[in-house]
């Protein structure tokens, strides 16, 4: 497998493929790897599951996280993925559709690197994507 | 010189005459031996004594008189005096007396061997003469008499006794011979005396006694006591008359007369009845007696009268029987002597007496006694009075009891250590515990819960001193191990020094109140966890309703983006319109999320400067461009106490309102003011904008009602709808006013006093 960019982490089958869209239309779709649960998420993290063999090493640029997920919920996945020392170091963004400041305190408190909130109105979230690629994928500095 | 002293020392005492010196003292200072004779006392009992010492009662005598008067006006005197010596002789002298520098010089003459030579001479007249021995051996008798004796005939002194003479303050008998004998007579007595005078002449009596008063030379007058009889002398009748000065006699018989007078009197106004009486034996037995004397007060106090030497047995018969003790008394009384007091009661007379019986002479006795029946009665009247009294007070505390014993609450009394000292039957039934276990046993904090009794080290020691205490909660652990919540309430009772003596405490079961608490506690807790829940559920449902319209708005959008070209202007405006609506959809879901979260949010109050924040709520929903087109007026405002969030929210709303609706006229003015109306506190915000008709102003609230129509304005019609709901949650109200196209003015009030 190929460097990942972005894991979207993402339930919503039209939120995921609005985001697609998005990123796509500005070129960042590239290595994308989209799944639809927290497990999934995990899984591929971890390199176990249905993702084993894959190479571990290979991080992700950054995730985007949705909260309202199945099985795992979005809170728990980013407890793990900060609580590792294989994953910490991964920009989480939480995309959500949740104003609740609970899950703000709640994300940020589990050292979320950004709270985003999904507007409805496509504009607006064809900007915050946008956004949200140009910096995380671009001008945003990672360890090597 | 001394020569010469002796010389005439010798013939002063060859003189006849008696010379004598006498010191200013009255001391004898020098005598010759004349005087020396004529004093019939030797010259060592004279010299150097006063004259007082020799002749006791010398002072009163005329004859000291005389002398003193030449002691102490220098002048010379010279009299006669009939001078009686202690060895009952008598001497007739003549005195001379004058001045000299140690004093006065006495020379005596002694006349009494003259006198007798004359008496000499007459007897040797008629010498042999038996009558004449007679008379003289009479007379000398007459001189010698204790009692004054006077002789006369026609009313005029012939002839008086020395003892006469100084009974009237005479001193020689030249004073009174030939006197009329009224001249000794008081003025009082002259009437009486000159017609026995008289009767004695006329009459045929031979003697007669009779008091009179005497009148002195020197006026005073004196009671007399005479016993005159008609004698017959040699030369003829006359009146021998011996009188007695009975001042004294007479002085003592008023002072028993007086004294007589004075026990009479006490006698008869005494109010205790006295009796003398005799007492009657029989066989040696005392059986009755005789009333010999009794007062006005025996017949008042026991209705008997006429009494006085009558036996009782008749006059109160049958009291042998009814009353057998009072001839005890009264004969072991007059036996003894000693003296008894006793109280009984005579059926006979139906009155009770107190008696005093003694006996003041053999066979004899006195009662003294009072009627007490009347007190008696009233001593009855008084404990009857007393018993009904005591029956009233054991009523009335029987009720007090009763009232404090049994009452809905319990009561009970602690001292300065906390111990019960007293405590209603309601506590001990409620605490399970017997009075006996409890007073001065237990103490309070012994039948609290742990946490009471910090509850009660707290707050006993501010009672005690502050008087008072009023609704603290305890938990009281009762005798069989169950809790019992209650409220207790107290005052202090001080001495007058402000010491605590012991409290009034009523103690009541807050059982229901404590049920009632759980239960508000329970339905609190309710209300939460259904507020809980329902905030739950309104975020899944607005979470879950945004996510499909995304999805809506999304693809409509790459719709119309990727293939505009595709679709003609009328379907281009179908997606447009589709867009439209679920930004709307969006909104309107916003919008009821936060209609109902400020139904269900809690409130925090604080002071909140208005100014400020309705400042900085414009700030921040404003942008540049919109500040520049506005002319916005903010009043210093009124400060509040209220919840910070809750008006923010409000100002937001009001102000967005403002700037929507007057963003499309020419005069875009936006005044913000705020006043105080008696206790509300009046804000508003009036803008320049389009107004509103007055006649839908009741829709204004509403949820969802728009005055306007939506392509006019956008919005959901739920800000204001969240304004009054915000404001009636604070204790306001919410009104408006406004004219179509004239602007409008939105006002809200809060309370000054925050209540929630």
């Amino acid at each position: 497998m190929d460097a990942v960019e972005i894991l979207l982490v993402e339930d919503s089958p039209t939120d995921a493929e609005l985001t697609l869209r998005v990123l796509r239309k500005n070129h960042l779709a590239n290595r994308v790897v989209h799944v639809e649960d927290g497990e999934e998420a995990l899984d591929f993290l971890f390199a176990r599951g249905a993702y084993t063999g894959r190479n571990i090493e290979l991080r992700p640029r950054v995730i985007f996280l949705d909260l309202k997920l199945p099985k795992i919920g979005g809170l728990d996945v980013l407890k793990t993925i900060k609580a590792d020392a294989l994953t910490r170091t991964i920009p989480v963004v939480v995309l959500t559709s949740s104003k609740e400041e609970s899950d703000v305190i709640a994300s940020y408190a589990l050292g979320v690197n950004s709270y985003i909130v999904k507007p409805v109105n496509f504009d607006r979230f064809e900007e915050a994507v946008t956004h949200l690629g140009m910096y995380w994928l671009l001008l945003n500095q990672l360890p090597s | 010189m001394a020569d010469q002293e002796n010389h005439i020392s010798e013939i002063l005492d060859h003189l006849l005459e008696g010379c004598q010196i006498i010191g200013y003292d009255w001391q004898y200072l020098y005598l010759n031996d004349a005087a020396c004779a004529h004093a019939h006392l030797s010259r060592e009992e004279l010299i150097g004594h006063k004259m007082m010492e020799v002749y006791p009662g010398i002072e009163i005598t005329d004859m000291f008189q005389q002398l003193n008067k030449c002691m102490e006006q220098r002048q010379p005197v010279r009299f006669s005096n009939d001078f009686s010596y202690p060895d009952l002789t008598s001497g007739s002298f003549e005195i001379s007396v004058i001045p000299v520098k140690e004093g006065i010089l006495v020379t005596t003459l002694d006349q009494s061997m003259e006198r007798e030579r004359s008496i000499a001479e007459n007897e040797s007249g008629m010498a042999g003469n038996p009558l004449a021995e007679s008379e003289n051996r009479f007379r000398t008798l007459i001189d010698q008499a204790p009692i004054a004796i006077a002789v006369s005939r026609e009313s005029k002194f012939m002839y008086v006794n020395p003892a006469y003479l100084a009974m009237h303050g005479l001193s020689n008998l030249a004073e009174i011979m030939g006197r009329p004998i009224y001249e000794r007579v008081s003025a009082q007595s002259l009437e009486e005396s000159k017609e026995r005078a008289y009767r004695r002449l006329h009459g045929q009596f031979v003697k007669e006694t009779y008091e009179y008063t005497g009148l002195r030379v020197n006026g005073s007058e004196f009671d007399a006591l005479a016993s005159v009889t008609r004698v017959n002398l040699v030369d003829g009748l006359a009146t021998i008359g011996f009188f007695q000065d009975i001042s004294e006699l007479k002085h003592a018989q008023q002072e028993i007369r007086a004294s007589e007078a004075r026990y009479r009197n006490l006698f008869d106004n005494m109010l205790e009845g006295v009796a003398l009486c005799q007492m009657v034996y029989e066989d040696g037995r005392p059986v009755d007696f005789i009333y010999l004397h009794i007062n006005e007060a025996f017949s008042r106090l026991t209705g008997l009268r006429n009494v006085e030497g009558k036996k009782v047995s008749d006059i109160i018969p049958g009291v042998n029987e009814t009353n057998p003790e009072l001839f005890e008394i009264y004969g072991r009384v007059t036996l003894t002597g000693n003296r008894e007091k006793f109280e009984t009661y005579l059926p006979a007379l139906k009155i009770w007496l107190i008696v005093s019986v003694y006996s003041p002479e053999t066979g004899k006795f006195v009662t003294v006694f009072e009627n007490s029946t009347a007190r008696r009665q009233a001593e009855n009247a008084l404990k009857q009075s007393n018993e009904e009294l005591e029956q009233r007070v054991r009523e009335r505390t029987a009720e007090l009891s009763d009232l404090y014993n049994n009452a809905p609450c319990g009561y009970h009394s602690l001292d300065a250590k906390g111990v019960f000292v007293r405590i209603n039957d309601t506590e001990l039934n409620w605490l399970g515990y017997t009075r006996d276990e409890i007073v001065g046993k237990k103490k309070f904090t012994d039948l609290v819960t742990a946490e009471s009794l910090l509850t009660f080290e707290e707050n006993f020691p501010g009672f005690i001193k502050r008087g008072w205490v009023n609704n603290l909660e305890f938990r009281v652990v009762c005798k069989d191990g169950s809790i019992l919540p209650v409220l207790l309430s107290g005052t202090a009772v001080k001495d007058s020094e402000g010491n605590y003596l012991y409290s009034r405490s009523t103690m009541i079961d807050n059982t229901e109140q404590k049920r009632g608490e759980t239960a508000r506690q329970e339905t609190q807790k309710r209300l939460e966890a259904a507020n809980v829940e329902l905030e739950a559920f309104t975020y899944s449902v607005s979470h879950n309703l945004r996510a499909p319209l995304r999805a809506i708005d999304g693809f409509s959008r790459i719709l119309s983006q990727e293939y505009a070209g595709d679709l003609d202007s009328e379907a281009n405006r179908l997606l447009t319109v589709i867009e439209a609506n679920t930004r709307r959809m969006d909104q309107l879901i916003t919008d009821l999320l936060n209609l109902s979260r400020i139904s269900r949010a809690g409130l925090h109050f604080s002071d909140i400067d208005m100014t400020s924040l309705a400042t900085s709520v414009f700030t921040e929903i404003s942008t540049p461009e919109i500040r520049q087109e506005f002319s916005v007026q903010i009043d210093p405002l009124p400060a509040a106490n209220s919840d910070l969030n809750l008006i923010r929210q409000v100002w937001s709303n009001l102000l967005s309102n403002a700037i929507k609706y007057t963003r499309p006229k020419a005069e875009r003015l936006i005044e913000v003011g705020g006043y105080l109306e008696k206790d509300s506190l009046i804000y508003y915000v009036k803008d320049s904008g389009v107004g509103f008709n007055p006649a839908y102003t009741n829709k204004l609230f509403g949820v969802f009602e728009r005055l306007h129509k939506a392509e006019e304005f956008e919005g959901t019609g739920v800000g204001l709808a969240i304004v009054r709901r915000i404001i009636n949650r604070l204790g306001g109200l919410t009104w408006a006013e406004g004219k179509l196209d004239q602007g409008a003015t939105f006002y809200f009030s809060l309370p000054v006093k925050n209540n929630k």
